[in-house]
């Protein structure tokens, strides 16, 4: 008895102890960009062939979710931990520092760096990259990506890749290359050079080949090509429209756009079968199919309905559903990874714009404050876009945060740039 | 006889509600001076005086109605020990009086108390909320649950996260707000019993409702 008496006590002690405690409840913040400072590789030896720790601050940067410090405020370039002296960086106002020390051996390269928070003094993670000399980029991408991770809980898109078109007229001539490069811009490489049009170029989702319409035959073809080796191979000849391939995130099949049987439909090609299967059978216009990230359905844009609007194809059974309702324009769809948020064209006040429409509330949101905007191509990590648009009458590429709270223009290049299609991961 | 009787009684009785009334008049005079002469004194030295005698009220409230809760805020600290010793003696010397007038000095402390905590948290959330730069995957519905302690200088002295969203950057985000303030300096501003009761450990709750997923 005496013992249950005690217990119970004990019971109401504890219980009272535990609720005596005040509780206050945030439920407001800023979404400041993320104070970073990344200090400079400590190293020995000679000067690396690219400043690792720029690159990643411009790739923070450049995401807009982090606002880097910049290297010449800094106080000391600390290279291991024991050498951070956090009031240093508390007085910058950082609230992160990454440190980090390069070993190389020959042209073999390990980088460790460490991820710190610094009002807390306290260790976030420290990792090791490795690569060899010409992969010194890729280690910095890549660190970028864990960096980006850790404080925004978001996957990074840093070690992706674009391809795109570019278009330079010269003596009456215009001549069309299919280009890939980094994200940031760097490292272009030259995929297809033609006098024809390119156009439309799609990643496979393992992000080695191409598919793309060139009409070097004269007329519009479906062409796959490989990127390590240059192998290519045309996969359409179909008389009038062979168009707006998509690669399927499952890699078996791409859906594309052909003519064939009178006017634009919707097939899909499997890779492995080389045959195609027709989806929709309408009079009006069928086109720009893209993949749900499950593989199973399309979102395509069409005209039924009496303006373009987009709708979604379900392959099973080949049911079709309006997806747009809001405006009289509303085309060219891609579906974010998240499978949530769809991004199109729409036009509003004789504009076209970037807009994201999530598909679970319906909001409506319109990204972009350039007008001919197209072509819209998200990131992997559904947080960032890239779309093609004019500025002086020059086709340039612009990117966009999906909460339309960041944007900026590519470094812009020769000639016009159009029709981005950014690489899976 | 009867007559006499008579007239003694009414007489008696005269005298008896004579006294009455004066006395009445007395009390009623006193009594209404006596609050005023309460009133004066809360307006300057907030706490102290009236601390003790409400001290005595709640030991007494204690025993007789089982109602613990309101009540320990305007405990001032220097009373605590005697209180042990005092309980059964005060509890025999009830007046009821003094009960009543202390009760309600008591509700008004207790009003008072709770005033000076809610502001106190306001500040402490804006505070924070001037500080939590949260990730972009913060969505509605997230719940981090932080336990911190402080010093009577505001200073933070330790964070402890009790609950996780199940998001880390979102955990981490909430830590960083706390660190990032490091110090709520107005809390110097309370006396240090307000401080131990309620701001010496504190539950952080970070639930965002301004998010717009």
């Amino acid at each position: 008895m005496k013992k249950i008496n005690l217990i119970i006590i004990l019971f109401a002690f504890i219980s009272l102890s535990a609720s005596a405690e005040l509780s206050i409840n945030i439920t407001k913040g800023i979404d400041n960009p993320t104070k970073i400072a990344v200090a400079p590789l400590s190293f020995y030896g000679n000067q690396l062939p690219e400043d690792t720790s720029r690159i990643i601050e411009e790739n923070l940067k450049r995401s807009g979710l982090f606002d880097p410090i910049s290297r010449k405020n800094m106080l000391s370039f600390p290279g291991t931990i024991k050498d951070i002296y956090f009031r240093d960086w508390k007085i910058l106002g950082a609230e992160y520092l990454v440190i980090g020390s390069l070993i190389s051996s020959g042209d073999f390269y390990e980088i460790t760096y460490s991820l710190l928070e610094v009002h807390s003094s306290r260790l976030v993670f420290t990792k090791i990259a490795k690569g060899s000399k010409r992969q010194l980029r890729d280690l910095s991408h890549h660190i970028s990506d864990e960096i980006y991770e850790a404080i925004t809980g978001i996957e990074g898109a840093f070690s992706t890749k674009v391809a795109y078109v570019t278009s330079l007229k010269s003596n009456n001539k215009t001549l069309y290359k299919l280009m890939v490069s980094d994200v940031d811009g760097a490292r272009e490489r030259l995929i297809l050079e033609s006098n024809h049009p390119i156009m439309s170029p799609s990643w496979s989702p393992d992000a080695k080949e191409l598919v793309y319409v060139s009409f070097e035959t004269g007329r519009p073809a479906v062409f796959r090509q490989n990127l390590a080796n240059a192998n290519r191979k045309q996969l359409t000849d179909f008389r009038g429209l062979n168009g707006a391939p998509s690669w399927s995130p499952d890699g078996k099949k791409l859906a594309l756009v052909l003519s064939k049987d009178g006017n634009p439909e919707i097939y899909t090609f499997d890779l492995s079968k080389e045959k195609f299967i027709r989806h929709t059978n309408h009079f009006a216009i069928d086109t720009e199919p893209n993949w749900a990230p499950d593989s199973k359905s399309l979102v395509f844009t069409s005209d039924r309905g009496g303006s373009p609007q987009i709708y979604r194809l379900i392959l099973k059974n080949g049911e079709v559903q309006r997806l747009t309702f809001r405006g009289s324009y509303n085309a060219r769809p891609r579906l974010a990874s998240n499978g949530r948020t769809l991004v199109m064209i729409h036009r509003s006040a004789h504009q076209f714009h970037i807009a994201t429409q999530d598909l679970v509330n319906g909001d409506l949101r319109i990204l972009s404050n350039t007008s001919l905007d197209e072509s819209p191509t998200v990131s992997p990590n559904s947080a960032m876009l890239l779309y093609a648009t004019k500025i002086n009458n020059r086709g340039v590429l612009a990117a966009v945060s999906l909460d339309a709270g960041v944007k900026f223009l590519l470094p812009s290049k020769q000639g016009d740039v159009r029709e981005p299609a950014w690489s899976p991961k | 006889m009867n007559i006499l009787f008579f007239t003694r009684r009414t007489s008696l009785i005269l005298a008896i509600s004579l006294s009455l009334i004066l006395h009445l008049v007395v009390i009623y005079f006193l009594f209404n001076k006596w609050d005023e002469g309460i009133k004066i004194q809360k307006v300057s030295p907030p706490k102290y005086l009236q601390a003790k005698l409400i001290n005595l009220d709640e030991k007494i409230k204690k025993k007789i109605q089982p109602k613990p809760k309101p009540k320990p805020k305007p405990k001032p600290k220097p009373k605590p020990k005697p209180k042990k010793n005092n309980e059964k003696k005060i509890k025999h010397k009830i007046l009821d009086e003094q009960e009543t007038k202390s009760l309600q000095a008591s509700k008004q402390l207790e009003l008072e108390n709770k005033k000076i905590v809610s502001s106190y948290s306001a500040y402490i959330i804006e505070r924070i909320e001037a500080n939590w730069n949260r990730p972009p995957s913060a969505r509605r519905g997230m719940e981090s649950k932080l336990l911190i302690r402080l010093v009577p200088t505001g200073q933070v002295i330790s964070v402890k996260l009790l609950k996780t969203s199940g998001n880390i950057a979102f955990d981490r985000s909430a830590e960083q707000a706390v660190y990032k303030v490091g110090s709520f300096d107005k809390l110097q501003q309370l006396d240090i019993q307000t401080f131990e009761k309620n701001f010496r450990k504190l539950q952080l709750v970070f639930k965002p409702n301004d998010l717009r997923l």
